[in-house]
Parts: C-alpha cells; structure tokens; sequence
C-alpha cells in the first residue's frame, strides 16, 4: 500500500489527476465503509457513504487550501465523512419515521441531536476515537491477509496472543521454540503498528 | 496488549465489509463521476443534474424542487432525438427529506447505479440511466464541508 504524502494531497486537488483520488480511494474505503458501519448504518448505506465522501472530495479539494488554524487535513476528512455518515442516518430515519426526539442504542444521540452533530465544526473526541479503531481494524485485517505473512504464522500469533494460551503450550501445539512464540508475537506487533502508522499518516498530512 | 487487539479483532469482524465487489463497482462509476465534474468545472449549490450532450460537452441544469426528463415537452429536459426515452421518463424531486427518483411508468426503465428503480432517494453522485442518457445527480447538502479557500 502506498503511503500519502504532500504529493497526493496536492495531485487530489487537481481535478485532472484521477489516480491520485483512485490511490485515496483504495487506502481509505474499507476505513470509511468500517467508519459509517460504527455509526449504526448497514454496509449497503455504508457504501452510499462512501460514495458521498469521494464525491464531496472531488469537489472540495481543488478549493482546498492548508490553514494551520484549521488543522489538518484528517480533520477535514474526518469532518465530511461524519457529516455523510449522520445526513445518511437522518435519511435512513426518516425513512422508519422514528420520533424527533427518540434516543437512539448508539451513544444516545436522538435525531434531533444528531441533526447539530451533522453541522458540528470539527470532530469530538468519541468521534476521532471511532475513526482510530476503524483504522486498526483495517490494518488489522490487511496484516491478517497479508501473503507474505504465513497462515501458520498468523495462527501462532493468534494462539497466544488472542486465545491467551501460554508460551510452552502454543510451542508444543505448532512444534516450535518458545522463543519463536515470542518472536513471532513481536514481529506481528510490530507490523500490527506500523500498518496503523501508515493509515493514521495518510490523512495526517497537510494538503 | 493481548485485550486491546482481542477487541480490535472482534470489532475487525463485525465492521469488515463482506466483499470488495461493491467498492470496486463503485470505483469504476466515480471515474466517471470525476471526469464529468472536472469537465464542468466550478459547481453551483443546490441539487442538479450533469450529463454529456451530443457534442460531447457536459451540461449542468439545477434541478428546483421537481424536474421531469423525457423525450418530449411537458418534461422540462427534453432529448428529443433519444428514442429510447419516453415521453414523460423519469422525475425527481427534492424536499427536505431527501431527493426522490421516480420512474413515470417509462418502457425502458430508469435505472440508478445499474439497477432497475420504480422510486428511491438520491445519493450525492449517483448515475441515472434513461435512454441513451447517463446522468450524474449531484447536490451539496447542509452537511457538507465548506472548505476555506481564498
């Protein structure tokens, strides 16, 4: 996966340069899709979501111009896809007609709270965490089908580190050393951050 | 460290899009999406629609509150050469709970994404398909990010 930089940001707002948004697109959608689903949407909306996101994008970034004061372009980003994701919750609502001021099962916002949060200036704290975890999730899942990472190796890791199970049990279960339990634990680790590294980075930089 | 990726798996399980088919359908329809907005160049507010003409330039018409595409007045956007339109095809309309595509009974079908729709509600980019026609809806929503340009 290629990691953004200035370059990128800067080629998006050119709005000739297609595959500099397709390169955006194909580092970002599963964290947007994963984003709009924490909302409460399902993957159908999710999608629609993401659509609106890309589409705002393409508009918006050939206008885009850095101002530190604003800061940086992840919360830009983050700003459009919340807004998306809560106008598509307003739709999806308004669709099953829920009462105004019923409190909704995610995080208690009802419509009409929702509704202020759509037009909020910046994302709150919850919020950015929620978009932290998408970003390990998906890291998680791309180190998870990475081919250079072996399928027995992921299954150690999975062992110890997940099941919880000890050293010198999930050494005898995959007959290995103990030390390589440990290795491989560090090795996926390590991998596991630099891949949230790379994503968090992405939109970290400023257009 | 064990806990907090437990969780993140579990979480990873739950939110995990169940196949890349549909991002990537959606990626060959925003090609499209972004070569008719950089033909179009600065876009007014408002919902709208753009799509090529004959001459291969992009046209833009706002859409108001309700706008009837077809092949022969009363609609208000008339391709008259386009066969394959009906008289009266299709109509949206727009209000503030969302913008409504509805098919007028047309013979051969208004679809939205490539799929076949008697009515649905718009998303910001979709494409519409009447005739020989192919229609990008847009519209900037309250929600939308107003960036700050100088």
């Amino acid at each position: 996966m290629q990691v953004t930089s200035v370059g990128l940001l800067e080629r998006m707002k050119d709005p000739e340069a297609h595959g500099a948004w397709e390169e955006f697109y194909q580092a970002y959608w599963a964290v947007i899709v994963r984003y709009a689903q924490k909302q409460g949407l399902d993957e159908t909306t999710a999608h629609d979501v993401l659509q609106e996101t890309m589409v705002a994008l393409m508009r918006a970034l050939p206008q885009f111009r850095y101002d530190p004061q604003r800061g940086k372009f992840r919360n830009f980003l983050l700003t459009i896809v919340h807004r998306k994701a809560m106008a598509a919750k307003r739709r999806v609502g308004a669709r099953l007609q829920v009462p105004l001021d019923a409190p909704t099962h995610e995080g208690g916002l009802s419509p009409a709270e929702r509704l202020a949060d759509e037009q909020s200036p910046l994302p709150s704290k919850i919020i950015e965490n929620q978009w932290l975890e998408s970003i390990q999730e998906e890291a998680l899942r791309r180190v998870r089908e990475d081919p250079a990472i072996q399928g027995r190796t992921w299954e150690v890791f999975r062992a110890y580190v997940i099941n919880q199970a000890s050293p010198a049990e999930v050494a005898r279960q995959f007959g290995i050393a103990e030390n390589a339990v440990y290795q491989i634990k560090n090795r996926m680790v390590r991998r596991l951050r630099e891949e949230v590294k790379r994503l968090t980075k992405e939109a970290e930089v400023a257009a | 460290m064990s806990n907090e990726i437990e969780d993140c798996l579990r979480r990873e399980e739950a939110t995990r899009p169940s196949s890349t088919d549909r991002a990537r359908e959606l990626l060959s329809r925003l090609r499209y999406v972004a070569a008719v907005i950089a033909d179009a160049g600065l876009l007014a507010d408002g919902p709208q629609l753009l799509y090529r003409t004959a001459a291969n330039k992009t046209a833009c018409v706002k859409i108001g509150q309700e706008l009837v595409v077809g092949r022969q007045k009363p609609a208000d956007l008339v391709f008259a050469d386009d066969r394959r339109l009906s008289r009266k095809h299709f109509r949206i309309c727009c209000g503030p709970d969302g913008d409504r595509i509805e098919d007028l009974r047309s013979h051969n079908g208004t679809r939205v994404n490539e799929a076949r729709i008697e009515s649905r509600l718009l998303c910001d980019g979709d494409l519409i398909e009447a005739g020989r026609q192919v229609f990008v809806f847009l519209r900037r929503g309250p929600e939308d990010v107003r960036v700050n340009a100088k």
